[in-house]
């Protein structure tokens, strides 16, 4: 990462002004070109035959974010990026940047750097054109002279780490080196926005971890605005600023990771972000109820009817076997789970199952013992 | 949700695709290419066939020399045709089964025929069993017969198609690998009953599909037979020379008879193939990518 | 295959029939091919050098070749254009009767060559179907080398064809799109992007459609007038030489067919390894 200090920070500030100096005439937004620009996307529907893909979907983006569209594959993640890069379009709803009607313009009018989970390389190019193409296939008034295009793609190799390997073609490179060849690629165009699908999707748990943090790095010095598509919600809360939850065609939720962490708006992001254990219970006078039996666990303004009680397995805090209030479970099984032991609990006549994290030197807490715990942070939906 | 009355985006074309007009342009080229070429001359034998009258076209039909040319190409077909089926299974067995020094090579020669012209194909049973030819005295001596004759002509037919169920069977066999052979070998099938029962059904349909084209090249060739036949009416003449001999007699109709049948022949042997590549798509795949 | 080179012919397999097959094929194989082959060899050695420069250098012969190994190059060159534009069409394009027109493409391999030598020249003759139109225009097809050209662009489209056609259907279409973000127009990509991941199927269907063209007989004799000097091509030529009982001729010319279309395919193959640089390795 040492090549990638040194790394000239102004880099891309030049290239701002060197665009507008050159005056580019695109079609629109010419003025744009190269900035971040703000994202809105505003009830954006698609449907596939008859099976919608994205069911209202609206977001708005910051100019200079990094945002992660989390969710299950078939929840409309990808279709919503291919959306933002033109390569695909709603049935109904808008999307601007900056402002400016983004529907309207073709892939090729938007700038936008797209970085493909198969990479996408042109395999009949070596790295160097690979870079180059999106310089090179500019109309003649607009294309860099050739020195110009040349020095540009070294800087970019040198971004990307990749320096010397230029004369390569993409199937004599490793995984991550194709991954960043991609990103290189995307850059060249000095995109108004980067996007990127299941970026690191293809790459093995080491040099996934290691270009995550790269790509951060990379996107604080660049500055571009930058959404990312993934189903893994580690790489979600570690590179993004804001994450989106979709499932289903919906977005759930949008907030830091810390609030989609700590304050999931649904069931399915409670689930979908860390692991929860839940269990069905009522409320009587301003107390949950579990199975008939009150916890010492009061709400305010839920009433009636049925809630889910949700909770991580490592906020509990065990209690006194026979003190009443608490959530008694048999432990049926047991197992080590990082720095604590993680319970299999079965709870109550109607044997619900919920996990919990104890401490490993717990006493009075193995196969067949029963243990006593209440949350200590929760959340309550609707069943 | 889905009542936000926002105007839809203009149409969206695919960026993997033509413009409309461009996709109109292509798709009129490889039409009219494919009509003007392929279909025309297939449409005129027919014509010309049944231009004077299905009266004409039948007597043309059931001529003598017709009727034994007819005969003669099914005999050859029925000669070569199987000869190289064993052989085509053979060696695809051999090249997809084993792995053995020189398969390379072994394939390459297979091939070979494909890359000689017919011509050649015939010149070089001449110049082994013709009068002049390596063995030519030898075969007078003992009163043997092979050029200008119907041996000659069934040779110079299996050299001709000698590839073609060798050359389906290949791929398709390799692709299924050894796994299943090897599987039945350690049940304790013998090799016959692992043939049958484990390989065949796997390859039958590419099988056919040889078989299909090898059985149309060896009824319709010309160009080595008719350097080896002599072209002796009734005798020596299969159903692609006699189509010659009448059409330079100018007489066309007659010609053109027996050509419609040879052209029949194409037609079936497209609608089986077709229909093949479309039943079994998936199994015929494999020799697609070869 | 990894490990010590071994003496062994094979590898060991539990899968019976190795011995019997490879006798089998070995023995049928040289009967029928290699035999007859070497009898050829033979009889050019026979000739000796000045034997065979003699007939080489025959002006006829020269003739014959030249027609037929520079028409086959324009033939194949007009099936690689055509044959690719209805590859493409076939594999991306949906429209009625499109299943018919891909069942068709396979007609020169199933159409005897003979049928397909009168109908085109009943097709091109100065009374035919189209000949008709063309005379007024001055254009002769028939019993001129354009007639060759004619039949030897009508056995040679399906190899093009059917080599392209599985490359088309496998293309990626992530890599356009990528092309399409980066700004490149359609026809960018198609000409910087798809063109050359086809060239080597291209290249293929080419060399398959030049050999073909260059053996081709059948189709070709009715409607080339066979004039020596003008139309008469070099199978053709080995057939007079045949009916003349001259088989020093006929095997000298066969020889040097033999070694011309090795030589081009060989060139083909060279630029095909050069056109696929950077594609089968990794």
């Amino acid at each position: 990462m040492d090549a990638l200090l040194d790394y000239d920070v102004n880099y891309f500030r030049r290239q701002e002004t060197r665009v507008d100096e050159t005056a580019l005439s695109g079609s629109s937004g010419a003025s744009l070109w190269g900035k971040p620009v703000d994202v809105r996307v505003d009830r954006v529907v698609r449907e596939f035959g008859a099976t919608p893909a994205l069911r209202g979907v609206s977001i708005d983006i910051a100019a200079g974010e990094l945002v992660a569209l989390l969710g299950p594959s078939g929840s409309g993640k990808t279709t919503l990026l291919r959306i933002l890069a033109g390569l695909d379009a709603p049935n109904a709803g808008r999307v601007t940047f900056a402002g400016e009607d983004a529907l309207r313009l073709s892939v090729q009018q938007r700038h936008i750097g797209f970085v493909f989970q198969s990479y996408a390389l042109f395999r009949s190019m070596k790295v160097f054109d690979n870079i180059a193409f999106g310089l090179t296939v500019r109309p003649l008034w607009r294309r860099p002279r050739k020195s110009e295009i040349r020095r540009r793609v070294m800087e970019l190799l040198d971004l990307v780490q990749l320096s010397g390997l230029e004369n390569r073609y993409p199937s004599q490179l490793s995984g991550g080196q194709r991954q960043r060849v991609a990103l290189a690629r995307a850059l060249a165009i000095e995109p108004r926005m980067l996007l990127l699908d299941e970026p690191f999707g293809a790459l093995d748990a080491k040099v996934r971890r290691e270009l995550r943090r790269w790509l951060r790095e990379i996107h604080d010095r660049t500055g571009h605005t930058t959404v990312f598509v993934t189903h893994d919600q580690e790489e979600a809360i570690e590179l993004a600023d804001r994450i989106a939850v979709l499932n289903n065609g919906q977005i759930e939720q949008v907030g830091t990771p810390a609030e989609i962490y700590d304050k999931p708006a649904t069931p399915f992001v409670a689930s979908f972000i860390g692991e929860t254990s839940a269990l069905p219970v009522g409320v009587r006078s301003g107390k949950l109820v579990l199975d008939g039996t009150p916890l010492d666990i009061s709400v305010g303004g839920a009433t009636g009817g049925t809630h889910n009680l949700v909770f991580r397995p490592h906020d509990v805090t065990l209690r006194p076997a026979n003190g009443g209030g608490t959530v008694t479970g048999r432990v049926m099984s047991e197992r080590r789970h990082g720095g604590s032991r993680r319970l299999d609990l079965e709870v109550g006549p109607a044997r619900h199952r919920v996990e919990i994290d104890v401490p490993p030197e717990t006493e009075n807490a193995h196969r067949g013992d029963f243990v006593s715990f209440l949350p200590s942070r929760w959340w309550l939906f609707e069943a | 949700m889905a009542d936000v009355a926002i105007s839809p985006p203009a149409v969206h074309r695919p960026v993997t695709t033509e413009p409309r007009a461009a996709r109109i342009v292509l798709i009129a080229v490889a039409v009219l290419f494919l009509a003007f070429f392929l279909l025309l001359p297939l449409v005129v034998v027919f014509v010309e066939a049944l231009g004077a009258g299905i009266g004409t076209y039948w007597k043309a039909l059931v001529d003598k020399d017709a009727l034994a040319a007819i005969r003669l190409t099914l005999l050859v077909a029925a000669i070569a045709v199987p000869a190289n089926l064993v052989f085509g299974v053979a060696a695809s067995w051999l090249i997809a089964k084993f792995e053995f020094r020189g398969k390379s090579v072994l394939t390459t020669l297979i091939d070979l025929p494909f890359s000689v012209s017919p011509v050649t194909s015939g010149l070089i049973y001449v110049l082994v069993f013709g009068a002049q030819g390596l063995l030519g005295p030898w075969l007078a001596a003992h009163g043997v017969k092979i050029i200008f004759a119907v041996p000659g002509i069934v040779l110079a037919t299996i050299f001709v198609t000698f590839p073609f169920v060798a050359r389906e069977l290949i791929p398709i066999m390799q692709d299924q690998g050894t796994e299943d052979e090897e599987a039945a070998a350690s049940l304790g099938a013998h090799g016959l009953t692992t043939f049958f029962r484990v390989t065949l059904p796997n390859i039958k349909w590419a099988l056919l599909y040889g078989v299909l084209l090898c059985n149309a090249r060896a009824m319709g060739e010309f160009g080595a037979v008719s350097v080896v036949s002599g072209k002796i009416r009734g005798q020596t003449n299969t159903m692609p020379l006699q189509v010659e001999i009448l059409y330079n007699e100018y007489s066309y109709v007659a010609a053109f008879a027996v050509a419609s049948l040879l052209a029949l022949l194409a037609l079936v042997t497209l609608a089986v193939k077709s229909f093949l590549e479309w039943r079994y798509a998936g199994e015929l795949a494999a020799q697609r990518r070869h | 295959m990894a490990g010590a080179p071994s003496l062994a012919l094979r590898k060991p397999s539990v899968i019976p029939g190795f011995g019997l097959t490879l006798g089998f094929v070995l023995t049928y194989l040289g009967l029928v091919v290699l035999i007859p082959l070497a009898a050829l060899v033979l009889k050019t050695a026979g000739l000796g050098w000045s034997g065979f420069l003699a007939i080489a250098s025959d002006e006829r012969t020269i003739a014959a070749l030249w027609l037929s190994f520079s028409l086959s190059l324009v033939a194949a060159a007009i099936n690689a254009v055509f044959g690719l534009v209805i590859a493409w069409v076939l594999v991306r394009y949906r429209f009625p009767g499109r299943r018919i027109l891909d069942a068709m493409v396979d007609l020169p391999f199933a159409l005897p060559t003979a049928v397909a030598g009168i109908a085109l020249t009943a097709l091109y003759a100065p009374n035919g179907w189209v000949g008709q139109y063309l005379e007024p225009l001055g254009i002769k097809v028939a019993y001129t080398p354009l007639g060759i050209l004619v039949a030897l662009v009508f056995i040679g489209i399906p190899f093009v064809v059917r080599t392209v056609q599985p490359v088309i259907e496998d293309l990626d279409s992530e890599v356009q799109e990528a092309a399409a973000t980066l700004g490149a127009t359609r026809l960018d990509t198609l000409a910087r992007i798809v063109l050359p991941t086809l060239i080597p199927a291209l290249l293929t269907g080419f060399a398959l459609a030049l050999a073909r063209a260059v053996g081709e007989y059948g189709s070709v004799i009715f409607i080339a007038g066979n004039i020596p000097y003008v139309s008469e091509i070099a199978p053709l030529l080995i057939v007079v030489k045949l009916t003349e009982y001259n088989y020093a001729g006929a095997t000298a010319i066969a020889t040097l067919m033999l070694l011309i279309s090795f030589a081009l395919l060989l060139a083909i193959n060279l630029l095909q390894a050069w056109s696929r640089r950077g594609f089968d390795r990794g």
